[in-house]
C-alpha cells in the first residue's frame, strides 16, 4: 500500500471537474457556443501545461436547449457528476436556474456573458459571478468616451425599452454623462415592435440645436432599424451604441453608415492587443475557424480567472476560492483587468475596445476605460 | 406649428400603413368572418422573399436584387400565392365552422408560417437594404418628408382608389361587397362563394406584399415577428372602425396611427414607454362610447 | 319574355316537425308556370315552413319536393336558387350598403349576365315595378315599403321559374298595397314564372291569386279559387274567431 501511494504519478491524482450547462441548441446557442469552445481551448491549454494544482481538468457539457426547466436539471446532473465549478449560460434569465443550483450546492458558478448584475451576490447568490461587464458599464464607457475623446457636450438618448439589458445601459449612460458634466438635451423611447420611429426622430429634429452625439441603447434588429431611419431622416450626428450592436453582419441594412461607435471586447480582425490576437489564433487552430463573435473570449477568461483563483487558493474548495476572487483587483486576464469584490461579482470598469463603422465594417479605434464606477444602487436599478 | 405639421405627417404616414393592413383584415373578415392573424406573417414572408432562404447572417439578395418593377411584382406575387394557398388548405375546409374554430385556425396558420421562416432562415435577425434612393428626405417649408413616408402615403392612396374602383365597378367587386354584407343571401343570388373568397384573399396578399416592401424600405430589417404589431394595430383599427366596414377599417387605421404618433410626441418622457398602453386605453374608451365601431352597420349583423 | 314550356313545382305529402311540434303534417300542393298561388292560414299554420321547404331552407321529413318531376327535396337553398326557385323574405334582407341598382345587379350577375346586361335588366325591372326614385340610393336608408318592392324585384331579377314571396304586403298602407297588387298580378306575363304568395292581407290575396291554398295547424284545410275559398265553411270557421279583430281582412 505505501509503495503504491509513493509512486502515484501526478496525472493519477483526482481530476478537477468543471461542468458546463451550455445552450448548444435554441436561440441562445448563437451566444453560448463560441464562449464554450473558447473555454475548452483554455482547459486544454492548462492540461497541456501540467494541469491545475497538478491535476487534470475534466469537463462535461450538457445542452440546456435554451429551456429554463431543462437548464436547472442540467445543472443538477452536473453537480451529481461531481463538478467543482459550473459554467452557466451568458444570460441572466437563462443562466440563473443553473447558477441557482450551483449556489445551493455550495459551488461557484460563473456566467460567461451575463450583463445583468443580478447574476451575482444580491441576485442569485454569493457564489455566482459573471465574467462580463455590467450593462450599465457599457453606457458609462460610451458617455465618458464621448466626453473625453469626442469633446461632446450635449447628447440625445434614444432608449429601447423592450429589454432590461438596454434600459440598464441607458441608465449607465445617464449616470456617466451627468458625472462628466454633460448635458442631456433630450431623450425618447421606442420598442422592439415599432415599425416606425418617425415621431422620435421628429423630436430629435425639433431640438433647438443639433446634439453632439446620440446614444442608442438597443439591440438587433430594432437598433439597426432605428439607425437606418435616423440616417434616412438626414441626421448625421455621431451615434454611440452599446455592445449589442457590434458585428458587421447587420451593416448591410444601413449602407454607407458613418460615425457609429460601439464598445467591444475584442476585434477579430484588428485588435491592438497581442494577447487577444494570440487567443484568436489559438482558437482558429483548435476549432478550424476564426471566432465570429467577440463574446467568445469571455469563455476563455472564465476558465482563466477561476484557474488563477484556484492557484492562489491552492484549493478548489468554494470558500477559499471565493475569498480569493472577491479580492481580485485588476487581475490580469486575456479579456483585460478583472476585478471583483464581496458585493460586486461583475465587471464595472474593464477597458473596452471602441470600434467605429468605416466602409461597411467595424474598425477598432482605441482602448478606453471608464473612471466613473456604478454603485450598487445603479447596478440593481435599471431605470432612472 | 411646423412641429405640429411634422407630427401630423408622421401620423398620416404610419396611419397609411395601418390602414392598408386593416383593409386586408377587414376584407377577409367581411367575406368570411375570419380575423386572419396570418396576415402579419404574409407581410413577414413577403419581406423575407427579398433574400435567399438560408441561415446565413448576411443573406444574399433574392428578389431584392431585381430591378425594382420586377422586385415589386415578385414579392407581391409571392404573398398572393401564399394567401391563396393558406385559404385553400387551411381556411376553406373550415368555412362553415363556428367563429372560434376559424380564429384558432388563423393562429395555427400564423404559428406554422413563423416556424417555417425560423426553419428556413434561422432565428437571427437579418438586414436588407432596398429603395435607398428613398432613404433621403425632402424638406418643404421646414417640414421634413422622408422619401419612404411620402411613398407610403402615395401608395396607400393609390391602392385605396384602385380598390374602391374595383369594388364599385367590376362584377366580382360588387359580388364581393354583397358577400361581405350578407354571405348567405349573396350565395342565394348566385354569387360564387369560392371565387369571391379567393379574390378577397388575393387582395389581402397584394396589400400584404406592398406593406412588406414599404416596411423594409423603412426599417431595413428582417425579423420573424415583424408583422405582428402592425397586424394587432390593424385588428384594433377594424374594431374601432366597425367590423365588416371597409371604410371603417381605413379610418380606424388612420386613427391608430395618429393616436400612436400623437402620444409619442406629446406624452412626458416617463410615460412614453407606455405609449401603446395609452393607445389601447383610448381604443377601449372609443369602444365604450361606441361598441359597434364608428361605421357600424345598421343592418342585422351575423357576428 | 314569354315561356312556352310549362314548369311544375310540387310538394308531396310533406311533413316537418321541430322537436315535439308538427309544423307540417302531410301537405300537398302544386303549381305551374304562370300560376299565382296564395298560401294563407292563421299564425303558426305552417305557411313559412312550407315556403322554406319549397325553397330548400328546410328538408321535408318525410315528404318530397319535385321540380319538373325531379326530386329536389334534398337540395340546399343555394342549389334550389340555382335550380330556379327565387324567394323574398319577410325581412327583405337587402344588402344595406349597396345601392338599389346594385342590389338588382347582383342576381343578374348570378345568372351569368355581363355587367352591362345585368345593369340593363336591373333598370328595366326597376322601371317595371314603378320605382322612380334614385336608383343609386343606399338600401339602408329606404322606406319600408320600397324595401319590400325592391326585394321582390331582386328575387325576380334571378329570372326564377318560381318566385316565393313571403308577406310582401305587411306594414303597407292601402295605396302601397294596390301598387303591390298590380306588380304581383303582372309577374306571370312579364317573367313567365309561377308565384307562391304568403299573405295575411286578404284584400291582396283575393285580388291577385288564381288559386288559394289554406293551411291550419300544419294541415291543408282547403284549396280553390278565391271565390270558392271565401265561401268554404271550414275556412270561415278557422278564420272567423281569429280574423274578426283584424281590420284588413275583407272576406
Amino acid at each position: 500500500m505505501a509503495l503504491a501511494s509513493s509512486v502515484a504519478p501526478a496525472q493519477e491524482a483526482e481530476p478537477i471537474k468543471i461542468g458546463f450547462a451550455t445552450a448548444l441548441s435554441g436561440w441562445l446557442a448563437a451566444y453560448d457556443q463560441e464562449p464554450h469552445q473558447a473555454a475548452i481551448l483554455k482547459i486544454e491549454e492548462i492540461n497541456k501545461a501540467g494541469g491545475l494544482l497538478g491535476r487534470k481538468i475534466e469537463y462535461q457539457v450538457t445542452d440546456t436547449k435554451t429551456d429554463l426547466t431543462l437548464t436547472a436539471n442540467v445543472a443538477a446532473s452536473l453537480i451529481d457528476w461531481g463538478a467543482n465549478m459550473l459554467v452557466v449560460p451568458p444570460d441572466f434569465d437563462y443562466g440563473a436556474p443553473a447558477a441557482f443550483m450551483a449556489q445551493n450546492a455550495n459551488l461557484i458558478a460563473i456566467s460567461t456573458g451575463a450583463s445583468d448584475p443580478k447574476m451575482g451576490v444580491q441576485g442569485v447568490g454569493s457564489n455566482v459571478f459573471s465574467a462580463h461587464s455590467a450593462g450599465q458599464a457599457a453606457g458609462i464607457v460610451m458617455a465618458e468616451y464621448a466626453h473625453d475623446k469626442m469633446n461632446a457636450k450635449t447628447a440625445f438618448m434614444l432608449e429601447d425599452v423592450s429589454l432590461e439589458a438596454h434600459k440598464s445601459s441607458c441608465a449607465g449612460f445617464v449616470a456617466g454623462w451627468e458625472n462628466k458634466g454633460g448635458e442631456l438635451v433630450g431623450r425618447d423611447s421606442f420598442r422592439m415592435e415599432d415599425t416606425s420611429i418617425a415621431a422620435q426622430i421628429t423630436r430629435i429634429k425639433g431640438l433647438a440645436s443639433e446634439p453632439d452625439i446620440i446614444f442608442l441603447c438597443s439591440g438587433l434588429p430594432q437598433g439597426a432599424s432605428a439607425v437606418r431611419q435616423v440616417r434616412a431622416a438626414g441626421i448625421d450626428t455621431p451615434i454611440l451604441a452599446e455592445a449589442g450592436m457590434s458585428g458587421d453582419y447587420w451593416l448591410g441594412g444601413v449602407p454607407n453608415l458613418k460615425d457609429f461607435y460601439v464598445p467591444t471586447l475584442m476585434s477579430i480582425s484588428d485588435d491592438p492587443r497581442p494577447e487577444v490576437n494570440k487567443f484568436i489564433e489559438a482558437y482558429k487552430a483548435r476549432w478550424g475557424a476564426l471566432p465570429t463573435t467577440e463574446f467568445s473570449i469571455l469563455g476563455y477568461c472564465t476558465i482563466e480567472q477561476w484557474a488563477a483563483a484556484v492557484e492562489q487558493a491552492q484549493s478548489v474548495e468554494t470558500e477559499v476560492v471565493l475569498a480569493v476572487m472577491n479580492q481580485f483587483e485588476d487581475q490580469p486576464t486575456t479579456c483585460g483587468p478583472t476585478s471583483y469584490s464581496d458585493q460586486i461579482h461583475i465587471q464595472v470598469s474593464r477597458p473596452q475596445l471602441i470600434a467605429r463603422v468605416e466602409n461597411g465594417s467595424f474598425r477598432s479605434v482605441e482602448i478606453f476605460r471608464n473612471q466613473f464606477v456604478p454603485d450598487l444602487k445603479l447596478l440593481l436599478r435599471s431605470s432612472n | 406649428m411646423t412641429h405640429f405639421i411634422q407630427v401630423l405627417i408622421d401620423a398620416v404616414a404610419i396611419g397609411s400603413l395601418y390602414a392598408l393592413v386593416a383593409l386586408a383584415i377587414g376584407l377577409v373578415f367581411g367575406v368570411m368572418r375570419l380575423i386572419n392573424f396570418a396576415q402579419g406573417d404574409y407581410i413577414t414572408i413577403g419581406a423575407y422573399s427579398l433574400v435567399v432562404p438560408s441561415a446565413a447572417a448576411t443573406p444574399a439578395l433574392m428578389f431584392g436584387a431585381l430591378p425594382w418593377p420586377a422586385m415589386i411584382l415578385c414579392v407581391i406575387l409571392t404573398v398572393v400565392v401564399l394567401a391563396l394557398v393558406t385559404e385553400r388548405l387551411a381556411f376553406r375546409p373550415l368555412r362553415n365552422s363556428d367563429l372560434t374554430s376559424l380564429l384558432i385556425s388563423s393562429f395555427a396558420v400564423s404559428y406554422f408560417l413563423q416556424s417555417l421562416i425560423l426553419m428556413v432562415h434561422g432565428g437571427r435577425p437579418k438586414t436588407v437594404s432596398i429603395g435607398d434612393a428613398l432613404s433621403r428626405a425632402v424638406e418643404i417649408f421646414g417640414v421634413r418628408l422622408p422619401g419612404v413616408q411620402l411613398l407610403t402615403m402615395v401608395v396607400a392612396l393609390t391602392l385605396l382608389i384602385v380598390l374602391v374602383l374595383f369594388l364599385k365597378k367590376t362584377p366580382i367587386g360588387i359580388q364581393l361587397r354583397a358577400a361581405a354584407e350578407d354571405f348567405q343571401m349573396a350565395r342565394l343570388l348566385g354569387v360564387p362563394a369560392n371565387r369571391v373568397i379567393a379574390i378577397a384573399f388575393a387582395i389581402s396578399g397584394i396589400l400584404g406584399g406592398t406593406i412588406s416592401l414599404l416596411v423594409i424600405i423603412q426599417t431595413g430589417t428582417l425579423d420573424i415577428r415583424m408583422g405582428l404589431m402592425p397586424t394587432i394595430f390593424a385588428f384594433f383599427a377594424t374594431v374601432i372602425g366597425g367590423m365588416g366596414s371597409l371604410p371603417g377599417a381605413v379610418v380606424g387605421g388612420y386613427i391608430m396611427g395618429i393616436l400612436s404618433v400623437l402620444l409619442q410626441a406629446y406624452l412626458p418622457a416617463e410615460l412614453r414607454p407606455f405609449r401603446d398602453a395609452g393607445v389601447f386605453s383610448i381604443v377601449i374608451l372609443i369602444l365604450l362610447v361606441r361598441p359597434q365601431g364608428i361605421f357600424a352597420k345598421t343592418a342585422k349583423e351575423r357576428v | 319574355m314569354s315561356e312556352s314550356r310549362k314548369e311544375k313545382l310540387e310538394a308531396i305529402d310533406v311533413h316537418v316537425h321541430f322537436g315535439g311540434v308538427k309544423a307540417l303534417n302531410g301537405v300537398n300542393l302544386s303549381l305551374q308556370s304562370g300560376d299565382i298561388l296564395g298560401l294563407i292560414g292563421p299564425n303558426g299554420a305552417g305557411k313559412t315552413t312550407m315556403v322554406n321547404v319549397l325553397s330548400g331552407f328546410q328538408m321535408p321529413h318525410p315528404g318530397t319536393v319535385k321540380l319538373n318531376g325531379e326530386n329536389v327535396s334534398n337540395l340546399s337553398a343555394r342549389k334550389m336558387a340555382r335550380a330556379g326557385i327565387g324567394r323574398s323574405f319577410q325581412s327583405a334582407r337587402l344588402f344595406p350598403k349597396l345601392t338599389v341598382l346594385e342590389n338588382l345587379v347582383i342576381p343578374g350577375l348570378g345568372i351569368g349576365l355581363s355587367r352591362r346586361a345585368a345593369t340593363s335588366q336591373a333598370r328595366d325591372i326597376l322601371d317595371w315595378i314603378g320605382y322612380r326614385e334614385d336608383p343609386d340610393r343606399q338600401c339602408d336608408s329606404l322606406p319600408y315599403s320600397d324595401e319590400r318592392r325592391i326585394s321582390i324585384a331582386r328575387a325576380l331579377a334571378l329570372r326564377p321559374s318560381f318566385a316565393l314571396l313571403d308577406e310582401p304586403a305587411s306594414g303597407m298602407n292601402e295605396q302601397e298595397c294596390d301598387r303591390l297588387m298590380q306588380i304581383i298580378t303582372r309577374i306571370p306575363q312579364e317573367f313567365g314564372c309561377g308565384v307562391v304568395l304568403i299573405e295575411h292581407n286578404m284584400h291582396v290575396i283575393m285580388g291577385v291569386c288564381h288559386r288559394i291554398h289554406v293551411l291550419d295547424g300544419g294541415k291543408s284545410l282547403a284549396e280553390g279559387t278565391p271565390d270558392e275559398v271565401k265561401k268554404d265553411p271550414k275556412v270561415l270557421r278557422a278564420y272567423l274567431g281569429e280574423q274578426a279583430s283584424r281590420p284588413e281582412a275583407v272576406i
